[in-house]
């Protein structure tokens, strides 16, 4: 007696599907970003930066480059108190805290530059070449201050 | 006979000899004093100035006020014509801003217009040269002043800064020989002492400017012949010293033009600001003119008391002002039918916000000297925000007239990115300083202290994350000496299956003290220490309940450190304080130092929010909307004595306290009190959702809060749950198939093959 080759076929098919189905469901790893998983509810608020579009105000911007002109001009002192001004505006602006480490770095306070920059980073969110910066001025405060051997290619250690 | 001679001459030498020794004498005596620094100048202390730019939020009511409080006049649109003044037409704004000088920069004075909608500013612009504005910068409110012991007030100004006709118009008619004359006028004298022989009175003076000046420097108000000799000689070396300008300067800043309550008027400088609320130099002919006119009698000619008397005396002034030329006939005609235009109110005086100067004053005494303060016209600039302040006054207000009157409240509001102190509302009754309850009354914080033992749990990733079950059966703790301490709940049951975030969100007592004696009261003590409340005492089962006292200032400095993701920046109630040259003394900018790791704060802050959103804070949705999802926790203290509340959006921190003053029970929880004072206030001013960003080192789990495990994100019950790296469970529970049925509300299945045969073969 023959089977025919299409029910073989269609068995076959059937039984992987009902081998598939009967399968524990897959456990969701847990994502690499810091985002939370969408639609779920959550402890406390499921309002986060990210849950909105941050759109910088035309003052923040303004203030910015005022801020950058000062610096340019070897006023960093007022450039960080435009930037103190501007934080009253929006002091979630992880860009403000990135501007007044760096300021902070140009006076040679490290202590304030570093913990200015860790600042940002709590606030810079999905923004990684913010983080990068921010970095950067960490390894470099570190550097400055001996505690750690920096190892980017910033500066490259000749062999 | 030549011995006659002899003995006149000689007495004449001596006479000479005497005179100029006499002479002398003054001359030294003034050009000491002027050598020095002339008039002790009291410190002016700033609120925060106001900067509008569009997109703002900002209450047209909160705005007119700021604008009364700094001695703006509301006119009609036509007539906003002169500093100091505005009109408001519905939300629509035009403001003539006063000149002012904000130590970084020096703003003259322009008219900009405001339109507002719904609470947002949605048009800056300055009408005159019709172009818009990113931002305008408005002159501050003067929230208070140090005085000298002699009460005296001024404002210093300079000849070449004041309209030319105030010299012109106060020679006319106080001293026409002025220029001509060496400080004494003979021919005044004269004309006064036939005036007063015939009137047999001493009513007709003949003082020139030089010996108004010479006895309101040196000498006494006394009526007697010595005193007028003395400033004769006075003025004839103020003559011999300085030049003509120069007299007239120091006369301007000077002479005594009023009275405000204990404060003495002095100078044209302020008393422009007294009586018009407007600089000196914006001041018109008539405005002039009243000014002057009242040099005769700053109290018999007070424009406030007696108008009409002030009115007759300024249209006199301003005729002589027309018969020198100074204004034409058709000002002349112009200026006599003006209204006197005073303000009703005085610019300044008695500070609107005494708790919150004295905690500029508390600040400034650790650097500076009383009697500097008192005395060198320093220029203070603070963090005020009359806005907030009036806000917090009116929701403290409003809450208590409900209330038992033996109750009174502490509240501080801060800015959440600089820590900067908004507002300070130090007892009930607002204008006038007594018990700063918000600086001083240290009171137990109760429930308030469980963030602190929450988050060292949470420092401990290994051990605890979120979701850590935790004990809330019966507990008993050894103190120190013995004693056995076994707190309850406040509902006095215990709770099944609670997890560490529950804990807090409502508040158990017997979960916290058990978690904090596993952590370790030390460990406790360190974060308590690092949220910004070093402890020297030893450390007390008790404390995990909040046996500590802290005054609502220092409850905002910890729970600001939280809101500021771990964050340490010190409260801050003074930017900056600049000499009256404008040279910087002290600057206060901001400072941070990274104290807790910002994914565990984060963590507990989740949890804080649903403390409000679904614990015992969660009567504040009464006053503040769910999604603007505040953080906060409530604090009460045996038998009902505290009422506390901390709290903070994306942009304000606030901490309240309620109770009363001889310590006797309140009657109140922290969420039927201090509750509902954070929210009214809150309610009142512009906050902006608190948005919680996870740090690097935070990951996210989909979690079965049953179980406690991973389960699958279209579970039912699934929640996600964010972990410090490396913490999140490892086990895995997939959904009952109860559960897996269901679909979740909102939520599309997915299913899978078997369900979608089910549905096909249904």
């Amino acid at each position: 007696m023959r089977i025919p080759q299409a029910f073989c076929r269609l068995f076959l098919l059937f039984a992987a599907c009902l081998t598939f189905s009967c399968a524990q469901p897959r456990p969701v790893p847990i994502p690499s970003t810091h985002l939370p998983p969408e639609n779920l509810p959550q402890i406390g608020s499921t309002y986060s930066p990210s849950s909105t579009e941050h759109h910088r105000p035309v003052i923040i911007e303004s203030m910015i480059s005022r801020a950058k002109i000062q610096l340019g001009q070897n006023r960093p002192q007022e450039a960080f108190q435009t930037l103190e001004r501007a934080l009253a505006v929006d002091g979630r602006d992880p860009m403000l805290w990135h501007l007044m480490s760096k300021i902070r770095l140009i006076q040679r306070q490290y202590a304030q530059a570093e913990s200015l920059a860790r600042k940002s980073n709590t606030l810079a969110g999905p923004n990684l070449s913010l983080r990068e910066k921010n970095q950067r001025i960490i390894e470099d405060v570190q550097e400055r201050q001996g505690r750690v051997q920096r190892t980017d290619n910033h500066n490259p250690s000749k062999n | 006979m030549k011995i006659w001679r002899l003995m006149v001459l000689l007495a004449l030498l001596g006479a000479g000899a005497g005179c100029y020794g006499y002479f002398s004498h003054f001359d030294t005596l003034v050009q000491n004093r002027f050598q020095g620094r002339l008039w002790e100048l009291p410190a002016r202390v700033y609120a925060r100035p106001l900067e509008i730019y569009p997109g703002m939020n900002l209450s047209p009511d909160l705005f007119e006020k700021e604008l009364g409080l700094s001695g703006y006049q509301q006119k009609k649109v036509k007539s906003v014509e002169n500093p100091g003044t505005y009109s408001r037409r519905g939300n629509q704004f035009v403001v003539f801003l006063r000149a002012f000088d904000f130590g970084d920069e020096t703003l003259g004075p322009r008219r900009i217009s405001i339109k507002i909608k719904d609470n947002t500013i949605v048009g800056l612009r300055r009408p005159d040269t019709f172009s818009n504005r990113e931002m305008e910068r408005l002159d501050p409110v003067v929230m208070g002043s140090f005085y000298p012991d002699s009460r005296e007030d001024r404002v210093l100004v300079s000849l070449d800064r004041i309209p030319l006709t105030l010299g012109k118009t106060i020679v006319a008619v106080e001293d026409r020989n002025f220029y001509t004359h060496y400080g004494i006028d003979p021919k005044s004298i004269l004309r006064a002492v036939a005036v007063n022989l015939k009137n047999q009175s001493l009513s007709q003076g003949a003082s020139t400017l030089t010996q108004q000046l010479a006895k309101n420097f040196f000498l006494t108000r006394e009526k007697t012949l010595i005193r007028k000799v003395n400033e004769a000689f006075t003025a004839l070396a103020l003559e011999r010293r300085f030049s003509k300008d120069e007299i007239l300067e120091a006369y301007i800043n000077e002479v005594y033009l009023g009275q405000d309550g204990k404060r003495a008027i002095h100078g044209f400088g302020l008393a422009a600001e007294f009586y018009f609320g407007r600089s000196l130099s914006d001041l018109k002919p008539h405005e002039i003119a009243l000014l002057v006119g009242m040099l005769k009698g700053p109290s018999a000619y007070n424009p406030r008391q007696y108008p009409k008397r002030a009115l007759s005396r300024r249209n006199l002034a301003l005729e002589l002002m027309a018969d020198q030329g100074m204004i034409s006939a058709s000002v002349l005609k112009r200026s006599m039918a003006a209204p006197l235009g005073v303000i009703v109110k005085p610019a300044q005086g008695h500070s609107p916000f005494p708790y919150y100067l004295d905690l500029v004053k508390r600040r400034l005494m650790k650097e500076y000297r009383e009697a500097d303060l008192k005395t060198m016209g320093l220029r203070i600039f603070t963090a005020l925000n009359p806005q907030v302040q009036l806000a917090a006054e009116q929701g403290t207000a409003e809450f208590l007239k409900t209330k038992n009157s033996r109750l009174d409240a502490g509240v501080v509001v801060t800015a959440l990115a600089t820590n900067e102190i908004l507002a300070v509302v130090g007892g009930k009754n607002f204008r006038y300083k007594g018990f700063n309850r918000a600086l001083d009354a240290r009171r137990p914080i109760g429930s308030l202290v469980k963030p602190a033992v929450f988050l060292t749990a949470l420092l401990n990733p290994g051990t605890y994350t979120m979701i850590t079950p935790v004990d809330d059966g019966p507990v008993r703790v050894k103190n120190p000496d013995g004693s056995i301490w076994a707190p309850q709940n406040f509902d006095r049951k215990s709770h099944e299956g609670v997890r560490l975030y529950q804990a807090l969100v409502h508040s158990y007592n017997r979960s916290t003290v058990r978690l904090g004696m596993d952590v370790g009261l030390d460990a406790v003590g360190d974060v308590l220490s690092k949220m910004g409340h070093p402890l020297t005492d030893t450390l007390l089962p008790s404390m995990l309940l909040g046996s500590l006292e802290m005054s609502p200032v220092h409850v905002a400095q910890l729970y600001h450190t939280l809101a500021s993701e771990g964050f340490y920046i010190p409260a801050k109630s003074i930017r900056t304080v600049y000499t009256p040259e404008g040279t910087p003394l002290s600057r206060y900018p901001l400072t941070i130092e990274q104290r807790l790791d910002p994914g565990a704060v984060f963590l507990l802050n989740k949890i804080l929010q649903a403390a409000v959103s679904q614990g015992t804070g969660r009567a504040l949705e009464e006053w503040i909307p769910r999604n603007m999802a505040f953080a906060g926790k409530t604090g009460t203290t045996n038998n009902l004595r505290d009422s506390w509340f901390a709290g903070f959006s994306g942009n304000h921190l606030a901490v309240a306290w309620v109770g009363r003053d001889d310590n006797k029970p309140a009657g109140l929880t922290g969420s039927t009190g201090a509750l509902q004072v954070f929210g009214r206030i809150m309610a009142k001013i512009p906050n902006i959702p608190l948005a919680l960003a996870a740090p690097g080192n935070v990951e996210w789990g989909v979690i079965d809060p049953q179980t406690g495990a991973l389960t699958d994100e279209n579970c039912p019950n699934a929640m996600a749950v964010p972990f410090l790296k490396g913490s999140a469970p490892d086990e895995f529970h997939p959904c009952t198939q109860e559960s897996y049925l269901l679909p979740g509300p909102g939520k599309e299945r997915s299913g899978n093959l078997i369900d979608w045969l089910k549905d096909i073969f249904k």
